[in-house]
Parts: structure tokens; sequence; C-alpha cells
């Protein structure tokens, strides 16, 4: 079969017919050493580099036929390659990256949010510390990624950090907790994961971010803190509008959606405990199907008319997506449920977006996604994703996050924060710039 | 004029779901059947939404996650024993109920094992979903070796490869034809349509409209019903137990917690911060 392949290429390669297809295009193997970060590990992707070098590419170009007569099984130097999901930046990316960064940094200031730095290694009980995502029913986490785990010569458990929101919250409860509220902290960060490396993902990438933690003192007593703490959310939307736009992303969209609507109808829905875990991830996947299936699996029998309504608009949110306002009709839907944690969701999302239009936001820039559901452990509020057409990924994840401070302090502040990946925002703008 | 393109599934499941798009109003797609051309345009007017075209890609059924995943192609068709196997992160909208199967356990006709328990290690299990298998294996308690095969399954009990296998079946012709007998079924297959979630709320509006017309044609089928045992079927990541049950046991067997460590990959979608 491999036998096959290369008279295949040889063929292709004496016709001259489509010199590009099934493949590399050959002019990337000298020009971008870094598109493949694997040819090494992957042999049957190193053999059909050597055939094609031999065979259709190979004329006068130098570097490519030396690696066609390679066997790469005996390398003949040290190991050259970095670790999986990690990777070089050279003088022409650096300096992209820096200004990238620059940009990003005058933004933050203007707003008045100040720059911190944390060690890359964090105790591993301050991660797990921050890790609020233990599923109650089970026990088992959701969502979850794996970190990198090293000890030190004292038998230490270190951890490198996953996020900069954990550190910042350990921060904001100690080293900062007599400084005036709000504070407004941001971060330009490295941070590691050890995730499956595919589509963009990385395993060590940068995140450009900020936390907006804590409410002045007064705010605490009664109704302002409310309005307060909507007031920072919007301030948190408005911000990652102006952060993209200063970045020169042109086409791109926030979508915001708030967990406690997905909550309140769990709640309301009496569902059994293997149900929600099932709805849960189902939630976060997107995957209504399998929401559908739990639905009809769970049944009708003792469930009374109200849970049902409930259920059926759970199962539904995934749908309700529009630009710059609740779609009327799941407004009417959920208001009709008489769930006052509902209404108090969708009250905040109205404010939400009110601020943020009180803010002079383009409209065009912010969406509601109501079926927006990220980590429902870690968020307690509003949770917000920038995307935009150019990439396939999310490009910023962010929310309100009530419950992390007070892992570190006996004292609960409210926060909310959000953070722009920028490797996939190069990305983004790289596929931009190639469309025009 | 913006495009929207559909990764359609090469080989066995194509006609089916060629047919399917046609009767919501999308085509005539035939040429697509009898051509050998990979990449497919269908002008704007012909079905879907006024004003996109609908490209069609064809690519190898196990392939579709993934040019869903990575953006090439905003929407898929895609059997759930790939999704299961392949756990890309892509939003499944859809059960189109076409090429609709079974993933079983079966083994030699002449075996003494009648039920999971009977299998004991040194039993080795093949299969081209070694994954799923994997976990199936562990939800249920079996010490078993699981040797990943690219095709033929049938084959491996018959010259002594494996002792059982874990494969799709529509109807039990080739398992019976190969001397083989289900005993446990893994998981009820038929074909989704998946969309790339950042993608699919880029182009709303186009994939409402067509998914509004695959509603009005797929035929509604009980989950639960026409399989051999009930059971949730929705064997989505992390919550992969939820779906089995063991042949012959009835649904109750499918009520099974999950197991620590089917979190699954989900990795990162949930919180990327």
């Amino acid at each position: 079969m491999e036998q096959g392949h290369g008279q295949d290429q040889d063929k292709q390669a004496r016709t001259g017919s489509e010199p590009s297809a099934g493949g590399w295009p050959g002019r990337r193997i000298g020009s971008e050493p870094d598109t493949g970060p694997g040819y090494e590990s992957d042999p049957g992707r190193g053999d059909e580099l050597g055939r094609r070098a031999g065979s259709e590419l190979g004329k006068g170009v130098a570097d490519i036929e030396r690696m066609g007569e390679v066997d790469i099984y005996e390398w003949p130097y040290t190991r050259v390659q970095t670790p999986r999901g990690m990777r070089d930046l050279l003088p022409d990316q650096v300096k992209r990256r820096r200004a990238l960064e620059a940009a990003l940094r005058e933004v933050f200031a203007e707003a008045g949010y100040q720059e911190v730095e944390t060690p890359l290694l964090e105790y591993a009980d301050v991660v797990a510390a921050g890790n609020l995502r233990a599923d109650e029913a089970s026990g088992a986490t959701t969502g979850s990624f794996d970190v990198y785990r090293l000890f030190d010569p004292e038998r230490e458990s270190l951890v490198l950090r996953p996020d900069m929101t954990t550190p910042i919250a350990r921060l904001a409860a100690t080293r900062l907790a007599r400084w005036p509220r709000p504070l407004r902290l941001y971060y330009l960060a490295d941070v590691f994961r050890f995730e499956e490396v595919h589509a963009g993902r990385l395993r060590q990438f940068r995140q450009a971010g900020v936390e907006r933690i804590g409410e002045e003192a007064d705010a605490r007593t009664g109704g302002a803190a409310e309005s307060r703490r909507d007031a920072a959310d919007a301030e948190i939307v408005a911000l990652a509008v102006r952060l993209l736009t200063a970045a020169g992303l042109q086409r791109f969209r926030i979508d915001i959606g708030h967990v406690g609507l997905v909550h309140a109808l769990l709640d309301a829905g009496g569902w059994q405990p293997r149900h929600r875990r099932a709805l849960r991830q189902a939630l976060m996947e997107r995957n209504q199907v399998a929401l559908q299936a739990v639905l009809a699996e769970a049944g009708t029998e003792n469930v009374s008319a109200a849970q049902q309504a409930a259920r059926w608009q759970l199962v539904e949110l995934p749908q309700w997506c529009a630009s710059a306002e609740i779609p009327a009709p799941a407004e009417r839907a959920l208001s009709a449920l008489r769930l006052p944690a509902v209404d108090r969701a969708l009250q905040e999302l109205h404010t939400l977006l009110q601020c943020v239009a009180a803010a002079k936001v383009p409209l065009e820039r912010v969406g509601i996604d109501l079926g927006l559901v990220r980590d429902l452990n870690y968020y307690t509020g509003p949770v917000l994703e920038g995307f935009s057409p150019d990439l396939a990924l999310p490009l910023l994840t962010g929310g309100r996050y009530d419950h992390l401070v007070e892992q570190f302090a006996p004292r609960p502040e409210p926060a909310t924060g959000f953070a722009v990946g920028l490797d996939r925002l190069e990305l983004a703008l790289d596929r931009q710039a190639n469309s025009r | 004029m913006p495009a929207l393109s559909i990764a359609l599934p090469k080989g066995r499941v194509l006609e089916s779901a060629v047919e399917l798009l046609e009767r919501a109003g999308v085509g005539p797609l035939d040429g697509l059947l009898h051509s050998r051309r990979l990449i497919w345009d269908l002008p704007a007017g012909a079905g879907g939404t006024p004003g996109y075209v609908f490209r069609f890609v064809l690519a190898k059924p196990w392939d579709v996650p993934t040019y869903v995943e990575y953006g090439a192609a905003v929407l898929g068709l895609a059997g759930k024993d790939v999704l299961v196997e392949r756990e890309k992160p892509v939003a499944e909208l859809m059960d189109l109920g076409v090429g609709r199967c079974r993933m079983v356990l079966a083994v030699p006709a002449g075996s003494p094992v009648r039920s999971l328990e009977d299998i004991h290690f040194p039993w080795r299990v093949a299969t081209k979903y070694p994954h799923v298998a994997t976990r199936f294996c562990q939800r249920w308690g079996v010490q078993a070796e699981i040797i990943n095969l690219q095709g033929s399954i049938e084959v491996a009990p018959l010259v002594g490869l494996a002792d059982a296998i874990v494969d799709i079946t529509e109807t039990g012709t080739t398992l019976r034809e190969n001397g083989l007998r289900v005993i446990a079924e893994v998981l009820p297959v038929s074909t989704r349509l998946i969309a790339n979630p950042v993608l699919h709320k880029v182009h709303r509006e186009a994939v409402e409209q067509l998914s509004a017309q695959l509603r009005q044609v797929v035929q509604v089928v009980d989950p639960n019903a026409g399989h051999a045992a009930g059971g949730i079927t929705t064997w989505s990541r992390g919550e992969a137990d939820a779906g089995h049950s063991v042949g012959g046991t009835g649904g109750a067997a499918g009520t099974g917690d999950s197991s620590p460590g089917a979190a699954g990959h989900l990795a990162g979608v949930g919180r990327e911060r």
C-alpha cells in the first residue's frame, strides 16, 4: 500500500496534474519549518515527504533533497523538536507580537487597569483551590484539562499555571486585600495546559486578560450592589470590544450568555442527578441531539406542568442567539415560567446590554447567545465569548466568577474578567489579511 | 456570495444522505453521487437560504468531524460512531435518522461466552473503535486487550487474532455469515448533522433555514425504540456511560453512573481562561 502511494505520487509528477493536491503544498516545506510540529514523530508523513522530495518537488531545492535522503529513524543530531504544543517565535514573529501587546496594553491602561505578574509556578493547592469544577453530584470534573505538575527538591508539588485568574484571585485575597476596590488588574502571560494539540490549541500559549475584583465598600449594602455588578460586567464587555478593535480585528462579535439561566432551569426541572449531569455536558457541547434524548428519556411521569415547562425551555436554550438583544420569543417563554432566578438573570442581561449601549459600544459588536454555557461550576453570572468569522475557534472568553476569591480569604468578593488568546488573535488577523 | 460548506461522508451513507437533502428541498444533487468530483457547488436558489451558495465537500466519513472542527466546513454529516470515537468539539444539531445501525460486541457463535461477565483477561477485542471499545470495557469491568484494526474486523476471531469484536452492524448479516453472535449492544448509531460552534453562529440564518427544512423530512424516531435495549441514546462525551446497555437485559442496564475519568477532552471548551 505504501508502495502504491508512492507510484501514485510519481504518476502525478509525470502528468503534471494538480501538483499540490491531497497534501502539503510543496512550498511550505522549506519556508515554514514550524508548520509541521512533528514530521519526525509521524513516520507516515515523513515518508511521504521524502518520496515527494525525490519525485515532484526536489528539483533544485537543496534542503528538500537532503531531507529526502535522511533516514528519519537515524537522526544524527540531538533531538531538535520542541515539546508538543509549544512553539518558537522568530524575530519577525516576536516583533509583531510585541507590537500587538503594546496596542493591548494601551487599551488596558486607558481603561484604568494595572498590570501584574505572578510566578509561572504555583503550589498545586493554589491551582486546586481555583478549580471549582468538581461536580456537586458525582465528584467528577467537567470541562477540565490536565496541568503540568512537578516536584521541587523539597517535595513540594508545583503546577505550571493553567490560567491567570486563579493567581490574581490569590493576589486580591492576600497581598492586595487592603487595596481600594474595585481592583482593576491586567496581565499578558503565558499559561500551560496539557491538552490534545489540534485545531490551533497549544500547550503553552499567551493570554492577555483583565480581572475586575470587588466593589466599593458602600456597594455591599443592599440593592446598589446589583446594579454595580451589572455595570462591572458591562465595563468588561466594552473593554473586550475595544481591545479586539485596537488589535485591528475588523470582523468579530462578543456574545453574552448567563449561566444563572441554566442553573435556574436545571433546578426548576426536577431532573434526576444523572440526567442533570448529561444535560450539563450536552449544554456545554451544544449537543442538541443529546438534550432532546435526555428529555425523552427522563419521561413525564411524576413531572409537574411547571417542571415540564422548565425542561422544555432548558433544551431550547441553544437556539436563542441574536445580535444585541434577547430574542423576544425567548423572553416571553422564559418569563412565563415565573421563576425568580430566571427573571433575575434576564433582568441582569437587560441591564448589562443597556450599560453596554451607554458605553457607546457599536451594537453590531455584541450578541446574545442564551445557549452560551461555559463552565457551570466556575461562572456565576453573565459569560462572554468573542469570535471572528475568520477563525473557527473562540478568541476571547470570560465572565463573572463570584466564588473564586473566597477560596483564598474568608471574605467573598464579586469578580469578572476575560482573556484573549494571543496566538489565536494573531491567526485571525492573518486570515483577515489574507482574505483581502 | 457567501458559501455554506457542508462535509458529506462518502460511502455507505452518502446515498441516503443525499436523498434526505433532496427531500428537504436542497438539490438536485444526483450528479454528486455519480461523479468523482469532491467539491460540489449548488448555486443560490436551489434550496436553502436565498443568497447562499451551498458547497458540498465529499470527505471520508472518519474525516468529517475534523473538517468541521477546523472550520473547513461549517456543517457536516457524521455517524455517531465516528463522533464518539473521535471526540471532536463540534456541536450536534440533529439526528438525521439515516445510516442507522448498532455498534455491538460480538463473539464467535461457538464461543461459550454468554454475557460480558464471561470475558476475562487475556481476551482480545478487535475493533475500528479502540476508544469506544476501551471505555465500554472499562464501564462494564471487562478486562480485555483492545486491538485496533482498520477494517475486516469480522475476520479477526476467525483467524485467532481476537476473541471478540466491537463493530457496527446494520442487519447482522455480515456478522452471521462470519459465524459471529452479538452479546452486547455498545451504542446505537445514526447520522447526525454537526456544526462548528463558532461558524454556526456566523452563518446562523442559513444553518437555521437548512435545519428547519431538514426537520420537516427527518423521521421522528423515539430514541429508545428500534434497538435491542433501551437507555439514553446520548453518548455525549463525558457522559459516555449513560447510553450503554447490555443486550438482552432490557433498558434497566443503561442507567449507570458516570465513571471517573470519563470527563473526556472537553478540556478548555468549558473554560478557556
